[in-house]
């Protein structure tokens, strides 16, 4: 196993088949919420995108900060503000498609107002337009990336909240044993025994898993995408359901940003208790 | 007499410490932990992953032929360390005191598997 990602095309074999019984009835007509994983899997990626941007702000702030001199801030600054807008901008794109996050995505559109307003000021420091500034002044762009930082750690913050509730809309309501029945037989295909080993694995949960563990440090995505894969295929073969795996993948994906926060965390932190 | 510093003790991080301490010498891999603690499946990584910075857990890969020969994936196991395992008594002590004084309890290592 590679360990680069985990089972998430439907037309992959899976390698450690074990074969269950095709007992399941056939269903009427497909129920499968797309809609729902499609908007599981954007709000994932909503705050895989805000930890980036986070991040960036950070790095901004602190590039601000090691030089008073202008050209050198200038040079410094200039590809991480437009990566910050690139970004913020994905994010105001992902909570719109969400929906229900109109406040959130206005609060996105603020943060990318200020690192506009600061690329267009260290671009041309005479069109002054950082937030209400009077003059021109480094020391008030330091400020205002400070403020920036701020604003998209409170962003992400209230993302996490807002999305969580919405997950938790979205896991709760509508899954019925039923459908969880009609999802397993949607995936393992017509009734045939030989492809209901080759498809235990749920594809929509693999595919939020796989995005899950993009959010990871580079360093450790192939670890904890082959031990995500792996704890799936353990889930599967222990007869969770389809729905049961992508509650799994789910919560796996809601807790990506504390996981990477602790295998980001500095090496200090392991004094004694 | 200073403050102890250490990881916070939430209620999920206290019963995956008793879990692994329920047989300290034993590996143990991610869904078996949550069933010993009692966790939903899905939760704990970040919990293990912050012990394992710490010095407090190990983890290795299962070796790949085992594996193979069952039909599954490896498996990441995880085992605390010596030093881990006094650290983590000590630390749950604390917590178990501070748990009993809000009137709460917490479940017992292996109770569910």
């Amino acid at each position: 196993m590679s360990g680069s990602g985990v089972a998430s095309s439907p037309g992959r074999a899976w390698p450690y088949a074990r074969r269950r019984p095709a007992t399941r009835s056939r269903p009427e007509e497909s129920s499968w919420p797309e809609a729902r994983a499609d908007k599981l899997l954007t709000a994932a990626s909503l705050i895989g995108e805000l930890v980036t941007v986070r991040d960036l702000s950070c790095d901004l702030v602190d590039e601000m900060r090691r030089s008073d001199d202008y050209r050198w801030v200038q040079g410094g600054t200039s590809d991480l503000l437009c990566r910050i807008i690139d970004v913020a901008r994905f994010c105001r794109g992902h909570a719109q498609e969400i929906g229900r996050l109109q406040d959130l995505s206005n609060e996105i559109g603020l943060a990318q107002e200020t690192a506009d307003a600061i690329s267009s000021a260290l671009a041309d420091p005479s069109a002054i337009r950082v937030s209400h500034a009077i003059d021109y002044d480094l020391a008030l762009l330091q400020l205002a990336a400070g403020q920036l930082h701020t604003e998209l750690l409170d962003v992400r913050v209230t993302a996490t909240r807002r999305l969580q509730m919405q997950v938790g809309d979205l896991m709760l309501g509508p899954f019925q044993p039923q459908e969880e029945s009609l999802l397993a037989q949607q995936e393992s295909g017509p009734g045939q025994q030989e492809l209901a080993a080759s498809t235990l694995i749920a594809p929509s949960a693999g595919r939020l898993l796989t995005v899950a563990s993009r959010l990871l440090p580079s360093s450790e995505r192939a670890r904890y995408a082959e031990e995500y894969e792996c704890e799936l295929w353990e889930l599967a073969s222990a007869g969770a359901g389809k729905a049961e795996q992508f509650r799994y993948a789910t919560r796996q994906a809601l807790r990506v940003g504390h996981l990477r926060g602790e295998v980001l965390a500095p090496r200090s932190k392991s004094a004694a208790p | 007499m200073p403050k102890p510093t250490g990881p916070r003790m939430t209620l999920p991080t206290q019963l995956v410490l008793r879990a692994m301490l329920a047989d300290p010498m034993q590996e143990k891999y991610g869904l078996q932990i949550c069933a010993e603690a009692g966790l939903p499946s899905g939760t704990i990584h970040p919990i293990l992953a912050r012990f394992e910075h710490l010095g407090w857990l190990e983890s290795s890969w299962e070796d790949e032929a085992n594996a193979h020969e069952e039909g599954r994936p490896r498996r990441r196991y995880y085992r605390l360390t010596e030093d881990g395992a006094e650290r983590a008594c000590l630390a749950l002590a604390r917590a178990t005191t501070s748990v009993s004084a809000m009137g709460l309890r917490t479940r017992p290592a292996g109770g569910m598997a």
